[in-house]
């Protein structure tokens, strides 16, 4: 092209893909795609592993039920996998008697219009870190405290209500809503606690149904009280049930049974140093003890060397595609060079410089890998600013 | 002859794998002579413009323009020689489907940088679309305008460098015969102005009226 004219070929070469510009655009796209995707799939799954590894880093130990130790990670950590096997709240209650561990339960299993409500303490927004954007903590049973991305998208603030889902639409003895009052709402923190309605422990219990209150039982005609066992009493449906805590009525609250058997589907533990983290981690060795605890980094990383391994597959059929893509490009631009033959020999005829010629040949293939590049890249950067936030708002 | 425009001596030129030969003992054109070649199809006219015009090499044989003896330079510099002093109309036009009448007539300062595209250059394009009577057509692409058309652009194109020859190729061969005559007169007018010779082949006896001389490509071949 050294004798070409580069502000011609331009010239020219633009005005040609501008007559083409179908068969460019498909290109074009064709092989962004097969840019994008690979990269894609790369910078998703080192994002998603970032956020994973970051919170759970963050978390020394977690104590649940036996059973999946990442499904337990995923409900402790992320709110996820809501039926994972009941813990007995007295573990944890054991665990911090015993060691002066901070145990913090979390009761992950309901919803409010689609957000997971977590049950827990006081203690898990100090131990998170997290601060809040506006109103005060819950101080009271039915209270609860709403992550900033809950807040936004349902567009709601303290003083407001919401009221958790029913789970099963027929089971009239089950989980029942219960209308929680709004008291805060927590500042952003990137994490999954800004997708979830945080209350207290009790209250989760009270959507569960282990916890009530009611119309004074015996005040009720006799006819009402189906069974009585000891103070327990069971009673039919004319009792009217409170589906709201309010200054009013909170006395009438009550459980049934013993504490120590309600159930958490996690519970945080902050052993004091880490002699007593070792102890700990030996009494409640996964496989052997009736609880199980478990190191979330650790766990993590076993589903990352999963993920990482399937990525490589992904990615490699995904080279191949773009290998292939590449191919068909190639030949598509060959073809192309043959339909524009006549054009080229009246150019030469004309007395164009080989190198120009050259150059438009050139210039079309250079301009699609180039913009498909480009594309690719753009929409990589994009993708690497919104995942975050992506990961926030899916609450992964 | 000095100066002349063009100047063939003991040319042969054999395609690859023909028996036929185009031999030329000798050919001169005067600087602004116009010359008419005659002759039937197939008895080498188009080759001897392409031959003059430096696209084919003779096997032998001096072809010279001016004091530029093309026939013995590379290719390069025969290509840079011919976009700059050569103006060619071929049969077809050879005219670039996706450009505008405007970016074909401008073709010759789009591929080299050797001829700059300058201001008085597209003011020259301008001046010559006018003459031609196709400034309507400048924005419009070879594929929306009519043969007739097509033909003015190509003459347009071989004019705007200013060459001192001018070879066309049957430039009327696909014209109905008044378009014929209007297309020669152009062509005539054109190089006449520009001070250029011109070569145009045809085998269209009610054309030659114009022409300075005419030979006829057999005769010629056999003296």
């Amino acid at each position: 092209m050294m004798n070409g004219n580069l502000a011609g070929i331009f010239h020219l070469g633009g005005r040609h893909l501008a007559r083409q510009r179908g068969r460019v655009v498909l290109l074009v796209s064709a092989l962004a795609l097969s840019l994008f995707l690979p990269l894609a799939i790369t910078v998703g799954v080192q994002a998603v592993e970032r956020h994973l590894r970051a919170r759970s880093a963050a978390t020394p130990l977690l104590v649940g039920a036996p059973g999946s130790q990442l499904e337990m990670v995923f409900n402790g950590l992320y709110f996820n996998k809501p039926s994972v096997p009941v813990l007995p709240f007295r573990v944890g209650r054991e665990i911090a008697r015993e060691t002066g561990a901070t145990v913090i339960p979390i009761h992950a299993r309901f919803q409010a219009r689609g957000f997971r409500i977590v049950g827990t303490s006081l203690d898990y927004f100090r131990f998170r870190g997290l601060s809040l954007a506006g109103g005060t903590a819950m101080g009271r049973l039915g209270d609860c405290v709403l992550g900033s991305g809950v807040a936004r998208r349902l567009g709601l603030k303290a003083g407001d209500r919401i009221v958790s889902s029913p789970e099963q639409m027929f089971d009239i003895a089950g989980v029942y809503p219960l209308r929680m009052r709004i008291t805060g709402v927590l500042a952003p923190s990137g994490s999954a606690d800004d997708q979830a309605v945080f209350c207290d422990v009790k209250t989760a219990w009270v959507i569960e149904g282990i916890a009530h209150g009611h119309e004074e039982a015996g005040r009720q005609p006799a006819a009402a009280v189906l069974e009585a066992e000891g103070t327990n009493l069971a009673l039919d449906s004319s009792i009217y049930e409170f589906q709201e805590v309010t200054p009013e009525n909170i006395a009438s609250f009550h459980f049934h049974g013993d504490q120590g058997d309600f159930p958490l589907t996690a519970a945080i533990v902050i052993a004091p140093d880490p002699k007593t983290e070792t102890i700990l981690m030996g009494r409640y060795q996964p496989g052997r003890a009736k609880a199980w605890m478990v190191r979330p980094a650790a766990a993590m990383e076993e589903l990352f060397a999963t993920v990482f391994r399937l990525r490589d597959f992904v990615v490699a059929a995904l080279g191949l595609t773009g290998a292939c893509s590449l191919l068909v490009m190639g030949l598509v631009f060959a073809l192309s060079n043959r339909l524009r033959a006549d054009e080229f020999r009246y150019l030469a005829n004309l007395g164009a410089p080989s190198g120009t010629i050259r150059g438009l040949v050139l210039f079309e293939a250079v301009f699609v890998v180039a913009t498909s590049a480009l594309l690719a890249a753009v929409a990589i950067l994009l993708l690497s600013v919104a995942l975050p936030r992506m990961l926030v708002y899916f609450a992964v | 002859m000095p100066g002349a425009a063009l100047q063939l001596r003991d040319l042969v030129f054999r395609y690859p794998g023909e028996r036929f030969a185009l031999r030329v003992a000798r050919l001169d054109v005067r600087g602004g002579e116009h010359l008419a070649i005659t002759g039937p199809s197939g008895c080498g006219k188009t080759t001897l413009l392409r031959l003059a015009g430096g696209i084919l090499v003779p096997e032998c044989g001096l072809v010279q323009s001016g004091e530029t003896l093309l026939s013995a330079l590379p290719d390069a510099a025969r290509r840079a020689f011919r976009l700059r002093h050569i103006g060619l109309v071929f049969q077809t036009f050879e005219l670039v489907p996706y450009l505008d009448a405007r970016d074909n007539i401008l073709l010759p300062y789009r591929v080299s940088r050797e001829l700059p595209l300058t201001a008085e250059v597209r003011t020259r394009a301008e001046s010559l679309a006018e003459q031609a009577g196709i400034t309507h057509l400048l924005e419009r692409s070879p594929g929306e305008i009519s043969q007739g058309e097509r033909q003015r652009i190509a003459l347009c194109r071989a004019l705007v460098t200013q060459p001192s020859l001018i070879l066309a190729d049957e430039p009327t061969g696909s014209l109905d015969p008044l378009n014929q005559q209007r297309a020669v007169a152009l062509l005539h007018d054109q190089a006449r102005q520009a001070g250029a010779a011109l070569i145009m082949v045809t085998h269209e006896p009610s054309l030659l009226s114009g022409f300075d001389r005419h030979l006829s490509l057999p005769e010629l071949q056999a003296s």
